[in-house]
């Protein structure tokens, strides 16, 4: 890569850094591009050079956390792992990740249509790596004969409802890693034989 | 995930050959959106397995699903300049 384009690369990932913490702060909603760009050291204008509107910024930003968290995910899956470790394995990134996707399941409801297609778009990706390990052990008798997409509406309805009121469920705290057991006990039970 | 390639008909990541057209690692498209030749299917074909996927996956009713497809196509490299 020539020094130039190293610089380029820099100066989005500059802007990415500082999208991901407003993000986290104000949400999309109230996310200000001017104040990405005074927090990221660059005129205005070069956030859009690099990402056209602020939904890409945003959309980026979703595909860079859920393409890790889908790495992991495809790693698990093809290490013939249980159901209970590829929850394990979300919940863990989840759990890192936490202050995005509680702003993010607090606010893709009140997006605009477009926008929130993609988002979900997105999320349906790593409801695949469950709906596909679900099936295999629905099949292979370790679960019981259970609707998938409706078990995994109860696993991911109930993710957000945790993620989106975080601050009422564990103040100060992740809610995820103090609901962990639980949420791993409760649908694993739903779904067992 | 420098490495990583991605479906240029549905934007799903290809990590294995297997996951590779017709088993072809040179192959812009997956192993979903190609015949067993390693050719891309038509438009319509890949939007119902986009759409199935999408339904599937997420729970939502299939017109929603028709239209998170069809968003999610537009934006791809196969897809981008086709008019229905």
């Amino acid at each position: 890569m020539s020094k130039r384009a190293q610089a380029k690369e820099a100066t989005r990932l500059r802007i990415l850094d500082a999208a991901h913490d407003a993000f986290i702060r104000d949400g999309f909603l109230g996310l200000s591009t001017a104040e990405v760009a005074r927090t990221a050291g660059v005129a205005h204008g070069t956030v859009f050079f690099h990402f056209e509107s602020k939904e890409a910024l945003l959309l980026t930003m979703l595909r860079q956390e859920l393409g890790e968290i889908t790495e992991r995910m495809y790693e698990r899956l093809h290490g013939s792992d249980t159901l209970a470790e590829l929850l394990d394995t979300y919940l863990d990134e989840l759990e890192a990740r936490e202050p995005f996707f509680a702003m993010l399941a607090r606010e893709t409801p009140l997006y605009a249509p477009e926008l929130r297609r993609s988002a979900m778009g997105y999320e349906g990706a790593v409801r695949s790596y469950f709906h596909s390990a679900l099936s295999h052990e629905v099949l292979a008798g370790r679960c019981r004969n259970v609707d998938v997409t409706a078990a995994l509406g109860f696993l991911f309805g109930y993710l957000h409802d945790l993620l989106s009121l975080r601050d009422a469920y564990a103040e100060g705290t992740s809610v995820i890693a103090e609901r962990r057991v639980n949420i791993a006990r409760t649908f694993l039970t739903m779904v067992a034989t | 995930m420098a490495d990583e390639r991605m479906c240029e008909s549905c934007g799903m990541p290809m990590r294995s050959a297997e996951d590779f057209g017709g088993g072809r690692i040179d192959n812009a498209y997956c192993v979903h959106c190609t015949d067993e030749a390693g050719e891309l299917k038509p438009y319509e074909v890949v939007l119902a397995g986009m759409q199935h996927f999408a339904a599937q996956s997420t729970g939502v009713s299939e017109t929603e699903a028709l239209r998170m497809a069809k968003k999610g196509m537009a934006k791809l490299p196969a897809w981008r300049d086709y008019s229905a």
